[in-house]
């Protein structure tokens, strides 16, 4: 069966609660179709957040190799999940950068980019000045943008992940979007 | 109070919708909505890790406790002997507060083997950290005296081993051009505050090319 098509009883694809349904009562395949749903967002998150691809690489696996190891338990959505634990793997290697990458950071200059294949592939010239734009932001703030807007978690979901609460995420969410626009410029980026 | 432009309709709450009534604000709040649909446009990147690999990673993670035991026990004997300066550092602190030691092998190419304070570490290798815990408290795990794992607050421990990050393998090289890394674990009676009165066990490793 292949699961990235819909599911036999409907004419609609398989949700994730659904999928992670099927997965707990032993349908490898099932988490086969939630990895290729989940692993390009997964990586693009950690990619924007570590801006090296071969550690966005790592996290990326990294996060589905616990999922795997049967830690989520049905509740809150399965992408929260996955993106708490891809939140918090970015951080530990944010943070484990050291000091003088801390010391670069708290001076606002954008952190070296990765000539990925991606970023050669972005034919977009919006989109590129959008992810150098976001580049230059805190981490805190990157994420908060990258999840809310990126991934469109829930602002519930989002101030959960990055241990917050709703008003602070409100005020990260203002602060990052006008520290977005004057990166932008005043058409934010439009032209380039 | 920040004002709820730029957040999607599902997260408003009725006083926010009230607010947005107002024309400036209604006006800036489809700015910024916009700003926020060009953000759900950056496309993700293409590759990444395949199936197999995680279901390998996976397996490679589940095999790991079985072998921490037999080298925790090696490590842990050598630790006994070479960290009598931890002696030092410990004194003043309030006999209430439990002990706790630190342990930790590197995993390469060649399998793994035990650390111990002063040892050199390979570039293609990464280091697994484990503490042992006697008496209950909140333990942090610091290189160079910054916290990292967990990376705030302190995790709750009942005493017996504690695990940084459920067992899995952990990569601690500094990438910042350091070749040397002191790595302590605390117990702290306190779950945050002052390290000061927490009881403290580490090693320094050399980072080699």
């Amino acid at each position: 069966m292949t699961l990235s098509a819909p599911h036999p009883h409907t004419s609609a694809p398989a949700t994730d609660a659904e999928l992670v349904a099927r997965w707990m009562q032993g349908e490898e395949a099932a988490f086969d179709a939630l990895f290729a749903r989940h692993r390009g967002p997964v990586l693009g998150y950690a990619s924007r957040m570590l801006q090296r691809r071969e550690e966005a690489e790592e996290v990326c696996l990294e996060t589905f190799a616990r999922v795997v190891e049967g830690r989520y338990r049905p509740g809150g959505s399965f992408r929260s999940f996955v993106f708490t634990i891809a939140h918090r793997l970015c951080l530990d290697r944010l943070r484990r950068r050291g000091r003088w990458a801390r010391v670069r950071t708290l001076f606002g200059g954008p952190a070296p980019l990765d000539p990925t294949p991606e970023a050669h592939a972005l034919q977009d010239e919006r989109c590129r000045r959008l992810d150098a734009a976001l580049a230059t932001l805190p981490e805190g703030h990157r994420s908060a943008l990258l999840l809310y807007y990126k991934q469109e978690l829930s602002s519930r979901e989002v101030a959960e992940i990055l241990g917050i609460t709703d008003q602070q995420l409100r005020s990260q969410l203002s602060y990052a979007r006008r520290r977005l626009r004057e990166t932008l410029g005043p058409d934010d980026g439009r032209t380039p | 109070m920040t004002a709820p432009t730029g957040l999607r309709h599902e997260d408003l709450t009725d006083a926010d919708r009230a607010l947005l009534r107002d024309p400036e604000l209604a006006a800036e709040h489809e700015r910024e909505l916009e700003l926020g649909q060009q953000l759900a446009l950056l496309p993700d990147p293409e590759g990444g890790p395949t199936l197999a690999e995680v279901r390998a990673a996976s397996g490679r993670r589940r095999r790991s406790p079985a072998l921490w035991g037999g080298l925790a026990l090696a490590a842990a004997a050598l630790l006994a002997v070479q960290l009598g300066g931890d002696d030092m550092r410990n004194r003043g602190v309030p006999d209430g507060v439990g002990h706790v030691s630190l342990r930790a092998v590197a995993e390469g190419p060649d399998g793994r083997r035990a650390l111990a304070d002063g040892d050199a570490v390979r570039g293609d290798e990464r280091v697994l950290f484990r503490a042992v815990v006697d008496g209950s408290g909140h333990v942090v795990l610091t290189q160079d005296g910054a916290a990292i794992h967990p990376i705030s607050g302190r995790a709750e421990v009942q005493g017996g081993p504690w695990v940084p990050r459920d067992g899995g393998p952990l990569s601690w090289r500094p990438d910042d051009g350091r070749s040397r890394g002191e790595y302590r674990v605390w117990l702290c009676p306190e779950p945050s505050g002052s390290l000061d009165g927490c009881r403290s066990d580490g090693l320094v490793l050399h980072w080699t090319p």
